[in-house]
């Protein structure tokens, strides 16, 4: 019986990395590496960011760049305003039809445009986060009221009610539009992202973690900051990044139905809505639709984009949800 | 043992997946006699549900494809016979009951609706007449007033009851094979025994064949004449359940029977624990692919693949060292204490 | 069930109810009265003014404005002055809407059912061939299309599929303004429906776009998630042919979630409603709701709010009805 093989010894080290590097030991793999490997897998999630971030860039940077002024009418050497003008070496993108160039437009315009998409998004986050987490954690009546207006105000029609009180919010906010855009929108869209946060809560709620720090005596507060919100970040993150595209197209139409940011301040809705007029209407001056309408489509594609990358990495078992 | 009813021999499904070609089953033979109660055991992912799939030839193209190997059931080979016939085959000679009876009936259609259509599929009968064979049907897993739980969604009945159904849905055409992937383990313990006895009480009076599909060995050892243990895709060893129990050929076995709790038993030992996970099924290396996890790997076990050999009458082991390694060191390790 | 409707009947009616407060509000807060312009006209006398003012009910409170308002707006039976008198002039607020009310359905109908019956087979289809060439086209078209404005899209079409095409070929296959050409009452029978299409098709194909990319999207996720569900798999199990196990067990099962979707893009079509009215000069709510905004005049912006809100909580109501035919699972409690 002895020549028979016992348990080997503990494996070495070096026998231990090479059934790694054959694939057949299994290393534990951390949250941030699977959201690593499923998102750079997502090619146009990882070009999106790219742009975005260059579009960003652009837009912060604006003052440095050998633009013209966009609220200027430009005039030729002889002093006659040089009303549009298409594409040109001068002009890359043209100028409009008081004689403003389009390309300084574009990129001032998406400051403004990315402004109001950004507040709109950051009170998203933090009202429908706010809101949906008072609900989901505390339940009962309080629950029951939060619900009852979130589902109020998922219940209005949008654009109806976004022009009467965009009437309004603009006299309230006289020469601060791009504010009041984004608190009319922000006031808007929560709801959607309140129910997500809900519903994540209410699961979270009953987890072990959560019962082991309210047993080890941590406040309300603290539970909701540390133990369950961290948890419920990932519908946030993606949610938020979804508004922002939708932003950008409610600002547009709003601006198209002249609710939006006012002339001279540029912005791509509005610029693409009084250029489309103009186009429409037998000037032949395309330029002045395309490159605002180009620029405001690549970045909420962009954004969806990379919503849609950020939902299959934080969250593969989320289906998609309604806009 | 009487005639063969299926054999699958040099199996071999692949997927092609992002990250690589996944072998789930790569090299596969085994025969399952008719009557016979034929286990398949192992961890999840070791390629037992593939197997099943693979046989009801249910593998999802494009991404999933049964790359060669032969699957004879009744001496003809399947993978070679039309949709068609093939639709024959399933359902009406080999039937198939999955895990999670709560999802795997239609929840939009009744219980009846369901059964009447497995009915009229393989049986030249008039709706009346299939209404009839469906009320039977559920009567005989023992469901209470089948008349009228034909008249129920899935939704309105337990876990156990839809187990049940979906027996009695396999079972209605009187097929030669069933297949059960892991029936029980989504129900709780009383339930459990009760689904399978029920199992093996309707399948011993029909004289059909089941190959059951299970991690856990306390539900074949009761149930099955015959056990395959497989790894990582392949088989790992293969015999009588009185062979697999008490005979141990190889190290995993081993490693899964001392892992097990019995009741019949008191054990003063701790129990076995299996280290690490199983491999990844992409590009795996040659060599035995249990070797990082077994306590008894050598260099051979890096550089030759160990091949099935029957180191007794119909008891097979792929391991470079069975018969000769003391597992039963394995069952018993050092006392608690 | 019937308490299920009458209890989703009371929510609507509040949020109505809430929808005309808020929108009311709104309104009395936007700067401008409504009779600004005629106070504005040096040879209108002071007097004039006051007694319009008294006449609209202008000079009283807000509150007693709305309550006025209100009272008479449910009592729509008293056609046609339950909904007060346009600021502009003689005409009656509830025969203004009323026959915009017809531009307006016409419109969303078509939409619809534009949407409906391309947007859902087209996700079908892209589920069943998975990873196909149209699947990937469809994909992409999606997302284009649901990150472009609905005005971008209107003007679009008009430049393209009008303006351009008229000049290239000769041939005027559409119209980019209003619902009916001038001569409309003199054509022939089959005339008038090629012209009433002619109209249609711009308008309505720039709204349905956006929901055909929604629809198909999510037909097509809730069509993946079916086809890869057990029961699906039992189906196969059973030896049903690929025919019967998409048509009898996938497609009931996928359609349960699109149709909510589709209950809630009502007011998403509305919406578009609005701005494409605007775009093809269509004769619809939506565009005079949007001139009515312009000068304040408030009981038709009144008005078309509350019959939008009226006709979203319909057809949620609808949605969730069919819902419940479709899915044995809901119940109404």
């Amino acid at each position: 019986m002895t020549d028979r093989p016992g348990p080997a010894a503990d494996k070495t080290p070096s026998q231990l990395a090479m059934d790694e590097a054959e694939g057949l030991a299994v290393e534990p793999v951390t949250q941030w590496h699977l959201f690593k490997a499923r998102f750079t897998r997502h090619r146009l999630a990882m070009l999106s960011a790219a742009v975005l971030g260059v579009i960003v860039l652009l837009a912060v940077f604006a003052d440095l760049l050998p633009l013209h002024n966009p609220t200027e009418q430009l005039e030729d050497e002889t002093g006659r305003i040089v009303n549009l003008f298409s594409p040109r070496a001068d002009y890359p993108f043209g100028t409009d039809q008081i004689g403003q160039d389009v390309l300084a437009r574009v990129i001032y315009g998406g400051r403004t445009s990315l402004t109001v998409a950004g507040l709109t998004g950051l009170m998203v986050a933090s009202f429908g986060t706010l809101v949906g987490s008072i609900a989901g954690y505390y339940g009962g009546w309080v629950d029951t009221l939060l619900m009852r207006i979130t589902d109020l105000i998922l219940s209005l029609p949008l654009l109806p009610v976004a022009i009467v009180a965009a009437a309004w919010l603009r006299e309230a906010f006289e020469g601060r539009e791009a504010l009041s855009l984004a608190i009319l929108l922000g006031t808007l869209l929560w709801g959607t992202l309140a129910r997500i946060v809900r519903a994540e809560f209410l699961s979270l709620r009953e987890k072990e973690f959560v019962e082991a720090a309210r047993a080890a005596g941590a406040r309300d507060r603290r539970i909701i900051f540390r133990h369950i919100l961290p948890n419920a970040m990932s519908p946030i993150i993606v949610n938020a990044t979804l508004v922002i595209g939708i932003a950008i197209i409610l600002e547009a139409a709003l601006s198209f139905l002249g609710f939006g940011v006012r002339p001279p301040t540029p912005a791509w809705g509005q610029m693409a809505a009084n250029g489309g007029r103009l186009a429409v209407g037998g000037s032949g001056a395309w330029w002045l639709v395309l490159f605002p309408s180009v620029a405001l489509i690549t970045t909420v594609l962009s954004v969806n984009f990379l919503g849609d990358g950020l939902r299959d990495a934080l969250d593969p078992t989320q289906t998609i949800e309604r806009k | 043992m009487s005639d063969p009813l299926l054999e699958v021999s040099n199996l071999r499904t692949y997927f092609s997946t992002e990250e690589g070609i996944v072998r789930a089953v790569d090299g596969l033979s085994f025969t399952i006699h008719k009557g016979e109660k034929f286990g398949v055991v192992g961890e999840s992912g070791c390629g037992k549900s593939v197997t099943a799939l693979s046989v009801m030839r249910l593998i999802e193209a494009p991404a999933g494809e049964i790359v060669t190997g032969e699957i004879l059931f009744k001496g003809e080979n399947l993978l070679n016979v039309s949709d068609e016939e093939m639709r024959k085959v399933r359902g009406g000679q080999i039937a198939m009951i999955f895990q999670d009876p709560m999802t795997a009936l239609n929840p939009v259609y009744t219980v009846g609706n369901q059964l009447i259509e497995t009915v009229m599929l393989h049986q030249r009968v008039g709706k009346s007449e299939a209404f009839d064979i469906s009320v039977q049907a559920l009567d005989d897993v023992h469901i209470p007033n089948p008349q009228e739980r034909m008249e129920d969604y899935p939704h309105q009945l337990s876990g156990g009851m839809r187990q049940r159904v979906m027996i009695a849905m396999g079972l209605s055409c009187d097929p030669d094979l069933l297949i059960a992937d892991e029936p029980t383990t989504a129900l709780d313990v009383t339930t459990q025994a009760q689904i399978l006895d029920l199992m093996l009480s309707l399948t011993e009076e029909r004289d059909t064949a089941v190959m059951l599909i299970t991690h856990d060995l306390g539900v074949v050892a009761g149930f099955c004449d015959m056990i395959q243990v497989m790894y990582a895709g392949r088989m790992a060893e293969r015999g009588t359940t009185n062979f697999i129990f008490d005979e141990t050929y190889h190290p995993y076995t081993a490693g899964l029977l001392g892992s097990m709790t019995r009741l019949d038993e008191v054990r003063e030992e701790r129990l076995y624990s299996i280290r690490g996970a199983p491999p990844s099924l992409i590009d795996p290396p040659g060599g035995c692919r249990f070797r990082a996890r077994c306590d008894f790997a050598q260099e051979v076990c890096r550089s030759d693949t160990p091949l099935p050999r029957e180191l007794s009458e119909g008891h097979w082991a792929a391991c470079h060292f069975s018969p000769d390694l003391d597992l039963a060191r394995m069952r018993a390790e050092e006392p608690v204490g | 069930m019937l308490q299920y409707v009458v209890r989703r009947l009371v929510y609507g009616l509040i949020t109505l109810l809430a929808l005309s407060i808020i929108t009311f509000t709104l309104l009395q807060n936007t700067g401008g009265d409504p009779l600004d312009r005629i106070k504005a006209n040096p040879r209108i006398p002071q007097e004039t003014v006051q007694q319009m003012a008294e006449f609209y009910g202008l000079d009283q409170p807000a509150p007693k404005q709305y309550l006025t308002w209100a009272s008479n707006f449910v009592q729509f039976w008293n056609y046609p002055t339950a909904w007060g008198r346009s600021f502009q002039g003689p005409q009656q607020v509830q025969e203004l809407v009323i026959n915009r009310l017809g531009g307006t359905a016409r419109l969303m109908f078509t939409a619809l059912g534009l949407a409906v019956m391309i947007g859902i087979p087209l996700g079908i289809y892209q589920a069943i061939k998975q990873y196909s060439f149209l699947d990937q086209a469809t994909t992409t078209f999606s997302f284009v299309t649901f990150s472009t404005p609905i005005f971008v899209i209107g003007i679009g079409l008009q430049i393209i599929l009008a303006l351009k095409l008229e000049q290239w070929t000769g041939v005027k296959l559409f119209y980019t303004s209003g619902m009916n050409s001038t001569n409309y009452g003199d054509l022939s029978f089959g005339a008038r429906i090629g012209d009433t299409l002619q109209h249609l098709f711009l308008p309505a194909i720039s709204i349905a776009l956006i929901s055909i990319a929604t629809y198909s999207r999510y037909q097509r996720a809730s069509m993946l998630e079916v086809l890869h569900s057990d029961y699906l798999r039992t189906a196969k199990a059973k030896g049903l042919s690929q025919r019967n196990v998409i048509v009898k067990h996938a497609l009931r099962n996928a359609l349960i979630p699109v149709i909510t979707l589709i209950s809630l893009d009502i007011a998403g079509i509305l919406g578009g409603a609005v701005i494409t009215e605007t775009i093809f000069g269509w004769p619809g709510m939506g565009r005079l709701y949007i001139q009515a905004i312009g000068i304040n005049d408030w009981p038709i912006v009144m008005a078309v709010v509350m019959l939008i809100g009226f006709m979203v909580v319909v057809m949620n109501l609808l949605a969730d009805l069919a819902y419940g035919w479709l899915d044995p699972r809901v119940r109404y409690d």
